[in-house]
């Protein structure tokens, strides 16, 4: 519902959907997600005004806890990780709408009973029925919540009113399970009510890159392979597996961030306009680039792809030990911490472009960013020596220091005909001074809003994991390429800078 | 050279002093002979008119902090058309602060000072087109009283004028100049007035009151609109009840002395304007009555937020606190600084209070 219609005052103040009044269910809320996202974006999201008057946070989950209590925790959590200090007096009334319901998810009569509170604050607050239920349990416990959130009907809104789900990463761990967890949501929410969560859709930066390509006419003309020469996409950082080495072992970098995160921003950098900014027309053109993926299987895999595990080495000062001396993880892990891996698009813009996606642990520094590599200009001129320092480069940084640089090449001063690269630099930070959002800021005020232009679509999702499990199929049937080791603090193996070197081409340096 | 990069100091010194030919060479001597580790940003050339005696004193250290939240290139010009000597002085210097990534960066905007006596004050066109940071969008803050006879080769270059109507004397010849000038303009230039951006923050929260249905419905049979304000502050009130007259298409009619606004369905609506001495803010609270409910949006004690509440007989269908904004000049020309576009609904909300100014 647009309320511009039928609210004479809210016409002209802003140029976006309103959030509207609700409440969010959250499963699994005793959960570090809560703490440290979710709250306090919803706090963030308060202080700015962007919360509609009526909403109640429910928190489902088993402990043992009362609702005064877990405001408690929650207050020490805001003050901790929102980017803004808490206001004592806001924080006080938001949280006096924050409830906490204790059930184990497998209780039908836990469901029955969120039934009733729902019910009772729809009428208290004038939510008016809409509720938005977030999963951020584990994802062993998604199927039975969805399951009693069908049988209790609370998955059915009254009309007038809209029921919505928000599924948190990770969706499935192949395209088998994804399905099935697909098919478990559609039995309980419709598509359009559906909102999967990649935060990295809602960084400033990746929607940065739709108003970059399609809103300054300088750079789409040259977005094809007639002027890009590569396209290298990196997600590096310095921490390893910490304390989720339960999760990462069976994960691995592969389906924990390419699956999902740089998946998205290939989608984004090399998808067709959209006709609208809908999101269906926004996630259609995503969906064809992932259609165009040429599929890796097989012997492609041992081409293509680079695997590695991090050893012992030295790292922000510290010596840090190998992978497989963490705790909790298999003395004989052959679990991937790297991944490097040669992808093309079979369609007319990017015939022939390849695109190297790089993600890795215990790298030197922490950074995500997508850098185009525009082919060099003719070796006549300027260009008969070296190549590759002439290239221009445009570099879309994700996180941090998000910003746009742009390489080009420049005569130095003086009598010699010189030339030497230079760089245009845009950081967001120093050019707006106001804070940028954080990412779940924007998606809860998006799922409340109905606008699901920054989730992943069903299909998107199972065509992410129909690539990568064509990956991981070779690597657990033998035609995968070895394990290779990189030390802790270095740019990751060998073997993924000759990867490059194949196509003439090397990895940008950070 | 280097004295006039400077940290953001809160200092009235306009900075280094040049001549004005000399201006595009001392700045680049200035960027040259300052340390590497300094950035220099801007994304909108701001130029602040005044004729005010103490302008460039009390304008510099507004800009250093403006500098902070929004990169710009300032030209600050302090003009006495009827100074009996006719001279043009010119100061450079920027404004610094901590920003970036971990706050690891040193970001710099400009300052271009200028004061132009007697008939020098007449230069103003290129004084200002002389001086402009190409490609960027130029921004034209006029404070104090507007000029009868806008000069159309300066206004039709100009992107965004901002002038404050609350130091307005005589608002009704000033809002008609106001008009001229974007007349004059060819719709180019776009009319922001900081007492309309004043209100923003209340009308945002006004606007959350009726998003609730219960609220909502009331409208139509709006029976009164009690608006307090501060003393001095009467015109930003006014703009408030013109917003809230025009969105609801009230007209304003008088009988005998008793002047009230018609509703849509043939109805009255009172308004009460209240004076206070010492109100929290600009516009201090907001009260709406109709049958048997009222409404209401009030600057809470600490000054940060407005509670708003909207109540059916015993029952509180809403109650919330939304962010109030600050008050302070720079924070509204920031505020408004940040804001794209024009603002459409200003003009149908002057006209519904215009006999009222």
């Amino acid at each position: 519902m647009n309320k511009e219609n039928d609210n004479p005052f809210r016409n002209g103040l802003v140029n976006r959907a309103v959030a509207e009044p609700c409440t969010l269910v959250i499963f699994g809320a005793t959960g570090d997600l809560t703490r440290r996202k979710l709250i306090p974006a919803l706090y963030n999201l308060a202080a700015d005004g962007n919360l509609p008057s009526g909403l109640a946070v429910v928190c489902f989950a088993r402990r043992d806890k009362t609702s005064e209590g877990f405001r408690e925790e929650l207050g020490e959590a805001a003050r901790k990780y929102s980017r803004r200090p808490v206001n004592d007096e806001l924080w006080a009334r938001f949280a006096a709408n924050i409830f906490y319901h204790r059930s184990s998810f497998d209780d039908p009569a836990g469901y029955v009973s969120l039934g009733k509170e729902l019910e009772a604050l729809d009428t208290r607050l004038g939510t008016r029925g809409n509720h938005l239920f977030y999963l951020a349990s584990s994802p062993t416990e998604f199927d039975i919540i969805l399951e009693n959130l069908r049988s209790s009907g609370l998955s059915h809104a009254k009309p007038g009113s809209w029921a919505r789900i928000i599924v948190e990463k990770p969706f499935g761990t192949d395209q088998p399970s994804a399905h099935r967890l697909n098919e478990a949501v559609a039995a309980a929410f419709p598509e359009r009510d559906t909102f999967r969560i990649d935060h990295y859709l809602g960084k400033e930066t990746a929607q940065n890159l739709i108003v970059l390509r399609f809103a300054n006419t300088v750079f789409e003309a040259l977005w094809n392979h007639r002027y890009v020469e590569n396209v290298q996409i990196t997600a590096s950082e310095p921490l390893g597996v910490e304390a989720r080495a339960g999760y990462y072992e069976k994960s691995g970098a592969l389906r924990d961030m390419v699956q999902n995160h740089l998946l998205q921003l290939l989608c984004l950098t090399a998808m067709e306009p959209p006709t609208d900014l809908s999101a269906d027309a926004v996630r259609d053109e995503k969906v064809k680039v992932l259609r165009a993926l040429r599929p890796l299987t097989g012997k492609n895999v041992e081409e293509n792809v680079v695997r590695a595990q991090y050893t012992g080495g030295f790292i922000n000062g510290r010596d840090e030990p190998g992978y497989r001396e963490e705790p909790g993880v298999a003395p004989d892990s052959m679990t991937d911490t790297y991944v490097a891996l040669r992808l093309h698009i079979d369609n007319w813009r990017w015939a022939g472009v390849p695109f190297f996606v790089r993600v890795g642990k215990r790298l030197p520094k922490s950074g995500t960013e997508i850098a185009i590599q525009f082919r060099p200009t003719p070796p006549v001129l300027f260009n008969r020596e070296s190549q590759l320092q002439d290239a221009n480069a445009l570099v879309i940084r994700i996180q941090p220091d998000e910003g746009i640089s742009f390489r080009m090449a420049a005569k130095m001063p003086g009598a010699l005909l010189q030339i030497e690269p230079v760089k245009m630099d845009f950081h967001y930070g120093t050019s707006f001074g106001k804070p940028t959002p954080e990412a779940y800021e924007r998606l809860l005020l998006d799922a409340m809003s109905g606008d699901a232009t920054l989730f992943a679509r069903r299909d998107e999702v199972e065509h992410a994991w129909r690539f990568i499990d064509g990956i991981r199929a070779a690597w657990d049937d033998g035609a995968a390429p070895r394990l290779d080791f990189y030390p802790a603090g270095t740019w990751g193996p060998r073997e993924a800078d000759e990867l490059l070197a194949q196509d003439g081409a090397v990895w940008r340096r950070l | 050279m280097a004295q006039a990069v400077t940290p953001a100091v809160q200092t009235s010194s306009p900075g280094l002093r040049v001549e004005v030919g000399e201006i595009d060479r001392k700045l680049g001597e200035l960027w040259s002979a300052s340390d590497a580790g300094k950035v220099r940003a801007s994304l909108v050339n701001l130029v602040v008119y005044s004729e005010a005696p103490d302008a460039i004193a009390e304008n510099t250290p507004l800009l250093a902090g403006l500098a902070a939240d929004h990169a710009f290139r300032a030209l600050l010009v302090q003009a006495d058309p009827g100074a009996g000597k006719n001279d043009v002085e010119a100061w450079i210097t920027a404004h610094c602060h901590m920003r970036g990534a971990g706050g690891m960066k040193e970001i710099c905007s400009e300052q271009i000072t200028f004061r132009l006596d007697g008939p020098a004050a007449e230069r103003l066109p290129n004084i200002v087109f002389s001086h402009l940071d190409s490609d960027l969008p130029l921004c034209f803050w006029w404070q104090g009283q507007l000029h009868p006879q806008p000069a159309p080769q300066l206004w039709t270059r100009v992107d965004r004028l901002i002038v404050d109507s609350q130091s307005w004397v005589q608002p009704g010849p000033q809002f008609a100049i106001l008009r001229e000038i974007e007349a004059l303009s060819g719709g180019h230039c776009a009319v922001c007035d900081l007492n309309w951006t004043r209100i923003f923050h209340l009308r945002y929260a006004i606007a959350q009151i009726f998003d609730n249905p219960a609220a909502r419905e009331k409208l139509p049979r709006l029976e009164s609109v009690e608006i307090r304000y501060l003393c001095g502050h009467r015109l930003t009130a006014l703009e408030l009840l013109g917003w809230i007259a025009s969105r609801l298409g009230w007209h304003l009619e008088q009988d005998g002395k008793k002047q009230f606004f018609r509703r849509r369905d043939g109805g009255e609506a009172a308004f009460v304007l209240r004076e206070e001495k010492e109100a929290s803010a600009a516009v201090a609270a907001v009260e709406f009555r109709f049958p048997g409910a009222a409404a209401s949006a009030r600057r809470a004690e600490s000054g940060d937020f407005y509670i708003v509440e909207f109540a059916h007989g015993s029952d509180v269908a809403v109650s919330q606190m939304l962010p109030a904004g600050r008050e302070k000049i720079s924070d509204i020309l920031l505020s408004e600084l940040g804001r794209v576009g024009r603002h459409p609904l200003f003009w149908p909300s002057i006209r519904a209070i215009e006999p009222l100014l």
